[in-house]
């Protein structure tokens, strides 16, 4: 699956066993908390360096998580 | 012949997956077959997708393996027609489906889980539907022994299958230490859920510091308790210390040759059951799958996002706490599920939409009629007047049969009597609205969002006894206000974050209130 989007940070699943602060892909089809495959899904350094970028990234979507593959930075 | 123990699956589509290698599997299911006799159980392979085997029991064959109604209708009319003590359904989810039911928190929080993919339905009386809500009074003994999902080759489906037709029933002393493990800002409540279930918290590893290089004696406690962050399609568990810190507390690839046969695991963590295809990250199997293909009997856990205070006790502390009482109890894992599933539920009056969500999504992965902690038996038993009378067949214990019947009244009578709360319109209150706004701005809550439930009972909730309670249950209703607390606060006292008030109605009355403190 291919998404495009703008990469925010939110905090999210308050008050759940996993609450906390996430990069999330805004797109048009929804938000998306993002990950790159084999990064820790919490807190993950090259993730975090997306935030305020456009991306469009390649993977699987899983319980509303984006988990991709391979990306390229649209706009910095 | 009375049939024990159904194995359910979809022989289609395990031959889809393994092709001429299903002769394997094959075998290993006979040989499991073979061993339950030697127990005394019978035991009985039913393909869902047979028509053969459908139409004895009435049914219609499923034609695909993502058919979740059809599923949960072959499971129902194998239920009725042949009464077993025992369901293991057989394969991931992409051979038999979980139901996918509707989550009730999706109202309150819309990154939360699309849906809730659950084993419970088919622990139940009820026909299919979403609707969690009406699936909160589990009656049947039921536990999936998965394989690995998208997998092609079947070596771990024959080694789970091997380890569950050869499990040995222990003594206590066999299971009479532990490995437990929490997240660091959690570990107030996982030492309380520690002392609860042990007696004390002296084997309880925190993390950070401590993990995920776990040493073989660390990891050789049978029992396993787990509670740490987890990610969907992530073979690892996570800790965590205030300052946005998540290392790997627990790792799936960390586990060959360290794990004891006949572990026993419970995890609180989010997605700790979760049955993703280890093709998803880079071939590396989930943890739960890891610690049955190294011999563990049992894997506790939640296929989504879990709830749970970080000081206190609530959802999956409790429902995982319950699990583990019941096994050192020497029950057997499905019964040691459907006792924690019903016991959980019974705590509630009505179950919020966490206490709701937290109800259907534990399931248990492993063989259900592996029973892994010997239950002390009464002193009479074993005397010589009881042992000659059940040698010579004047006694037929019938302990089992009781114990199954007990536990679908109990069911039974959770279906007919616990509210829960559904996602309403209703109109809040100004004086609600009120107090909540003040209690949020006491609490330091910022960007406070408003939500409203009403807590609906079954019709058969109205039972003459009930009409004596004081408390009104035809006009009850749940409204929220959820938040994040301001940083500074949150800053001073991590473990203090408030995220939602939540108060309770009847008719115009505010009769509960209760603050949930977030991770």
């Amino acid at each position: 699956m291919v998404l495009e989007g703008d990469v925010v940070r939110k905090r999210i699943h308050l008050g759940s066993k996993s609450e906390h602060d996430a990069a999330m892909l805004v797109t048009a089809d929804g938000e998306f908390k993002l990950r790159v495959q084999g990064g820790n899904p919490f807190v993950d350094p090259e993730v975090e360096a997306l935030v305020g970028k456009r991306i469009r990234g390649e993977g699987l979507v899983s319980a509303r998580q984006f988990i991709m593959e391979r990306y390229e930075v649209l706009r910095g | 012949m009375a049939v024990d123990k159904v194995i359910v699956t979809n022989v289609a589509a395990l031959r889809a997956k393994y092709g001429d290698k299903f002769a394997r599997v094959k075998a290993a299911i006979d040989a499991m077959i073979a061993a339950d006799a030697g127990r005394n159980l019978v035991t009985r392979l039913i393909a869902i997708d047979s028509q053969t085997d459908m139409a004895r029991v009435g049914a219609r064959a499923v034609t695909s393996a993502i058919d979740q109604a059809g599923a949960k209708a072959a499971v129902d009319a194998i239920y009725r027609h042949d009464r077993p003590d025992y369901i293991m359904l057989l394969g991931s989810r992409d051979v038999v489906p979980h139901i996918h039911l509707a989550n009730p928190m999706l109202d309150l929080d819309k990154e939360e889980d699309p849906d809730v993919p659950s084993d419970v339905p088919y622990a139940c009386e009820a026909p299919f539907s979403r609707r969690p809500e009406d699936f909160l009074g589990p009656t049947r003994v039921v536990g999936r022994l998965p394989d690995l999902n998208g997998a092609d080759e079947p070596s771990y489906l024959v080694k789970v299958l091997a380890t569950a037709a050869k499990f040995v029933c222990r003594d206590p002393k066999d299971y009479s230490t532990h490995f437990a493990l929490t997240n660091q800002l959690w570990r107030r409540s996982t030492r309380k859920s520690v002392i609860k279930l042990f007696g004390d918290d002296s084997s309880l590893f925190s993390s950070p510091p401590n993990g995920p290089r776990w040493t073989a004696a660390q990891l050789a406690p049978r029992i396993h308790f787990i509670n740490c962050h987890g990610g969907s399609v992530s073979p690892d568990f996570f800790g965590e210390i205030p300052k946005r810190s998540f290392p790997i507390a627990h790792s799936a690839r960390l586990l060959p040759a360290r794990v004891t046969k006949g572990s026993v695991v419970a995890a609180e963590c989010c997605f700790g059951a979760e049955l993703y295809a280890p093709s998803s990250t880079h071939g590396q199997m989930a943890i739960c799958n890891a610690y049955l293909g190294e011999g563990a009997y049992g894997f506790f856990g939640s296929t989504g996002i879990a709830y749970g205070p970080s000081t206190g006790q609530g959802q999956a502390d409790l429902i995982c706490q319950f699990f583990v009482a019941s096994v050192l109890d020497g029950a057997s894992l499905g019964r040691a599920t459907l006792e924690a599933r019903q016991l959980f539920v019974s705590k509630y009056s009505h179950t919020d939409p966490s206490d709701l969500k937290t109800a259907v999504q534990f399931l248990l992965l492993g063989d259900p009629s592996v029973q892994p902690v010997k239950a002390e038996p009464h002193a009479f038993s074993g005397s010589k007047v009881v042992k000659r009378a059940v040698k010579s067949g004047l006694l037929k214990p019938e302990a089992r049969e009781f114990r199954r019947e007990r536990l679908v009244r109990t069911g039974s009578n959770l279906i007919r009597t616990v509210g829960s709360a559904v996602p309403s319109k209703i109109r809040m209150p100004a004086a609600t609205r009120r107090f909540l706004l003040r209690a949020a701005k006491e609490s330091r809550i910022q960007r406070p969002t408003f939500k409203s439930f009403q807590v609906k009972f079954p019709r058969t909730a109205k039972l003459p006894e009930l009409k004596n309670v004081r408390t009104d249950r035809t006009d009850r209703s749940i409204h929220m206000v959820i938040g994040t607390l301001r940083r500074k606060v949150a800053r001073e006292s991590p473990e203090r974050i408030v995220t939602a008030i939540i108060v309770t109605m009847e008719r115009q009355q505010i009769v509960h209130v209760r603050r949930v403190h977030s991770r």
